[in-house]
């Protein structure tokens, strides 16, 4: 019958319909929530790390196997920035939120020593600090760089803040003997007390610092065929630190410094090849280091309720831009590993840009916290859950000394202050390694980000340093 | 008969009945009412009786109050007049209608009186709603901080704000019945201020009915009282003896007393022409005024209780019989609470507007109260913010004040220490902190910058104009 047949037509219709929704419905990415009450935080910064160094981050070289590891069941955030590439005010923007033209920490040196007489102003909170008015257990250890000491208002917070990774030190019988989170007693004995309660640990390493110097079976991990003059194994220099008495220098860690770069020939390949190599060879060491310390998470069965993530304050030159180490604000120098696990969450790789800035206030929200309102950075939760979810902030800055930055994932502006004013301008997208300067070239974009980067100094009140008054040479910048 | 059957069905009824006038939503609108609000300026209410004070300051008072809607714990957003008034008018709060102090710029030659046409031109005010709702507005006040130049009059097709001075309900309540019986066939919003209970008000006819045995040096002048207020600002403090503190407080209440006659009269006056039951009426001070609760006189210098917690009476027609509402409210709520009850839809500018809310939902009970703020930058002497909790805890962030104060935060539990003498902020970190952030935030929310840079002698509130 006619009715019939078209009745059973529209009913199977309706059901295909159905069924083509459903589908959507299913395939629709839902929001997983990201939260963790009551979790410990763990926050380890490896210092000098480039992204670009690590396999999760698709470097060629097998670098770091146990975080690859880790973070695939983590947040994995691509396009993270340093807000500094220094040490002191960059760790200070991690662990506030704030960028350094408002916590005012930076490294200002009198003769060769930095001064002592700023501190981090009382009007802002550390993430320790906060975490404690929430009454977790708060342990910091860094290396013992000056740049970390507690004077600057890293200590705040923290029920103890004390060196550990004891790189830099008077003796230098004992500069090669690294402590580092897998062999830290008190590292160990602080998770083994706290493991019942809830607890923030922030632990800071300079393992991938320069001199790149290693023991076996690091030393020879990447381009072991090598007989140039640069030294990468730690006994090795120190019989040579034994016949060059660099009687002029008085710091332990400079003098090293001083004799390490002295034997790199930047103009041989064979030379940069090996550098780099030698650099990896830290990073594989401190993977390991990483390795271990996660066993030991593991067996004390906190590895479900931690947040852990792995971050850098700064990447490292490698004469990309003709330095080394790092003070510049290219990518190389600015783009750092920003590795966030959270227990229980789906893993996601996010690609959006992100500033350390925005540590703080994520970690907080994760817990489920209340942020402080005055930060530069803000909670990347939204990201964490939904990576489509629209975001309308794609502004990233960074500023160090003579310079500033204002990148977006397409286009990097970086403006240089000294006698007068000059700027580079990048087509990242065309020229990822920024050698290509189109600044005055008419592109209307450089000028769009000229006046966000005016507007950005002029709301942070940021000055530009005096050129006088700064240590010319690299040793001044840790 | 089936009687059985007869009486289920009465008991229904009877139940239905019962249940219809129980849940029924009483009507409070009146849209043909008219509207009046009345300002006792700088009356604190702890020493009006109607809230309990133990002399009757305000007998009148206390009897409208006990056939109206009482509101015990309203909350001005700021603590004093000039920037209080435009906050009535637009339910903004003074950080957003700008009006902060007397002039919005400074600097010798170019000194201008603060004007909410020019520095918030998109701001619309009640008056203006009002007047577009068919209603007459008129307005007769004191002058002073309700001049009509700062944007006070915009909306009003009346607007009396001379002779320039601190005038009180002696001189804009006969003008404002005077007004009625001349013009009675129009409904009307109305306006009435008086600056009798103010600091600078010259109290003619001293008798010292609350005054005794005092025998110091005070005679009860404004000049006096002007140099016990500039003591304050200028040392942080008042040199004082408590008969002294007695004997100003004994003043402060006849003058209240004074005001409270006057209100008397003006009630009769209604009460003659029969507009009592045509009127809609909002009893409310802007703010207190501060006799040594914290060492200071006068006004607009703290967020202190004594300054910011301010008598709120409504009466209703439609409501009649008197009701004491307890949740926390504001005196940012009385722009949308008219509007509602004169029966008046905004239009999404106005609705998007107006950040106080409608005091209807507390009246129904079904409020349970809400955070507050409050702010200051009096006489660009000093930067406070305030908030409240609907649970009774205080935080107050001092920006900065002179001559050299940057800040300073507080914390107080309304609840244990109403007098708030003891500083929790070091005890109590988590409270401090989140209410702090919730501070912050609602800075953020109306546009100024938190990060200043907060300056004694200029307005960050002016984007910026502290930047050199």
């Amino acid at each position: 019958m006619d009715l019939k047949f078209s009745f059973y037509f529209v009913l199977g219709i309706l059901i295909l319909i159905g069924l083509v929704f459903l589908n959507f419905a299913y395939f629709e990415q839902p929001n997983e929530i990201v939260e963790c009450k009551d979790c410990n935080v763990i926050l380890i910064s490896i210092d000098a790390l480039r992204a670009d160094h690590l396999g999760i981050y698709n470097y060629q070289r097998n670098t770091s196997p146990n975080i690859d590891n880790f973070f695939s069941k983590g947040f994995v955030f691509k396009s993270a920035f340093s807000q500094a590439p220094n040490t002191l005010p960059s760790h200070m923007s991690m662990l506030t939120g704030l960028y350094s033209s408002r916590h005012k920490i930076l490294p200002i040196y009198d003769n060769s020593s930095l001064l002592t007489n700023i501190s981090l102003s009382t009007k802002y909170k550390t993430i320790a600090e906060i975490l404690k008015i929430y009454d977790y257990k708060t342990q910091g250890f860094y290396a013992g760089s000056d740049h970390m000491d507690p004077r600057f208002g890293f200590g705040r917070g923290f029920d103890n803040y004390e060196p550990n990774d004891l790189f830099i030190t008077k003796s230098t019988e004992d500069l090669f003997n690294i402590k580092n989170i897998s062999n830290s007693t008190e590292v160990f004995d602080f998770l083994n007390d706290s493991k019942n309660k809830k607890f923030f640990l922030f632990l800071h390493t300079q393992g991938a610092h320069d001199p790149y110097l290693t023991d076996p079976p690091y030393d020879t991990m990447f381009d072991s065929g090598y007989n140039g003059k640069i030294i990468g194994n730690k006994d090795e220099f120190d019989s040579l630190l034994v016949k060059n008495n660099i009687s002029w220098v008085s710091d332990p860690f400079t003098k090293i410094r001083l004799l390490f770069w002295g034997r790199v020939n930047k103009s041989d390949p064979d030379d940069m090849k090996h550098l780099i190599a030698l650099y990896d060879n830290t990073i594989r060491r401190s993977d390991s280091f990483f390795g271990n310390f996660l066993q030991h998470l593991n067996s004390l069965g906190l590895l479900d309720h931690t947040i852990i993530i792995v971050t850098a304050d700064h990447g490292e030159e490698f004469y990309e831009h003709g330095g080394i180490v790092h003070e510049k604000l290219y990518d190389e120098t600015i783009h750092v590993p920003l590795l966030i696990y959270v227990p229980n969450s789906k893993p996601r790789i996010i690609s959006n840009q992100v500033g350390l800035v925005d540590i703080t206030p994520t970690v907080l929200s994760i817990l489920g916290l209340p942020e402080p309102q005055y930060i530069d950075g803000r909670s990347l939760k939204f990201l964490m859950e939904n990576p489509n979810s629209s975001d309308p902030n794609q502004l990233l800055y960074s500023e160090f000394l003579t310079q500033r930055t204002v990148r977006t994932p397409e286009w990097k502006l970086i403006k240089t202050v000294n006698q007068s004013t000059s700027y580079e301008f990048f087509d990242l997208k065309n020229d990822p390694g920024e050698k290509i300067n189109l600044d005055g070239k008419g592109n209307p974009k450089e000028n769009e980000l000229k006046e966000i980067l005016e507007n950005w100094e002029f709301t942070m009140n940021s000055t530009y340093a005096d050129v006088r008054f700064l240590n010319s040479t690299f040793i001044g910048y840790p | 008969m089936n009687y059985k059957r007869l009486f289920i069905i009465f008991v229904c009824l009877v139940i239905l009945v019962v249940l219809f006038y129980q849940y029924y939503p009483k009507d409070y609108s009146c849209n043909d009412c008219n509207v009046i609000i009345i300002a006792f300026d700088a009356m604190q209410t702890a020493h009006t009786s109607a809230y309990g004070y133990p002399i009757k300051t305000t007998p009148n008072l206390d009897d409208f109050a006990s056939n109206s809607m009482l509101f015990e714990n309203a909350i001005s957003p700021a603590s004093w007049t000039i920037p209080t008034y435009i906050s009535w008018f637009t339910s903004l709060y003074p950080s957003e209608h700008k009006v902060v102090n007397k002039f919005s710029v400074y600097n010798p030659p170019t000194t201008v009186i603060a004007n909410l046409r020019n520095l918030t031109p998109s701001a619309i005010t009640l008056a203006e709603v009002m007047k577009e709702n068919g209603y007459a507005t008129v307005g007769f006040t004191g002058d002073g901080g309700a001049r009509g130049a700062q944007g006070d009059s915009i909306g009003f097709d009346v607007y009396v704000d001379t002779p320039t001075g601190f005038n009180g309900f002696d001189y804009s309540m006969p003008l404002a019945l005077n007004w009625i019986k001349n013009n009675t066939n129009k409904k009307f919003f109305m306006f009435v201020h008086g600056y009798d209970s103010h600091g600078q008000y010259v109290l003619k006819n001293f008798t010292k009915m609350f005054v005794f045995n005092y025998t110091g040096k005070f005679n009860g002048t404004v000049q006096e009282q002007a140099n016990l207020r500039e003591e304050g600002l200028a040392n942080g403090f008042v040199n004082i003896t408590d008969d002294d503190v007695r004997f100003w407080r004994a003043w402060y209440d006849e003058k209240i007393y004074d005001a409270d006659a006057r209100f008397g009269h003006f009630i009769d006056g209604l009460k003659e022409l029969s507009l009592l039951d045509k009127t809609i009426i909002i009893i409310a001070s802007d703010h207190g005024t501060e006799f040594y609760e914290h060492k200071r006189f006068d006004h607009g210098h703290t967020l202190y209780q004594e300054l910011i917690h301010i008598p709120l009476i409504i009466w209703d027609p439609k409501v009649p019989g008197g009701k004491v509402i307890t949740s926390q409210v504001s005196t940012m709520d009385i722009m949308p609470t008219v509007l509602e009850l004169a029966s008046i839809q905004p239009n999404e500018t106005v609705k998007n507007q107006m950040k106080g809310v409608s005091l209807l939902p507390a009246i129904k009970e079904q409020d349970a109260g809400r955070d507050v703020y409050s702010e200051t930058d009096y006489r660009l002497f000093t930067h406070k913010r305030s908030i409240i909790t609907k649970d009774g805890w205080k935080f107050i962030l001092t920006l900065a004040e002179a001559p050299d104060k940057r800040n300073i935060k507080e914390l107080y539990n309304l609840n244990t220490d109403p007098k708030e003498s003891n500083n929790l902020i070091d005890l109590e970190p988590r409270v401090a902190y989140e209410l702090e952030q919730k501070l912050l935030k609602h800075m953020k929310d109306m546009g100024t910058s938190i990060e200043g840079p907060w300056m004694i002698g200029c307005s960050a509130v002016y984007a910026d104009q502290c930047k050199k």
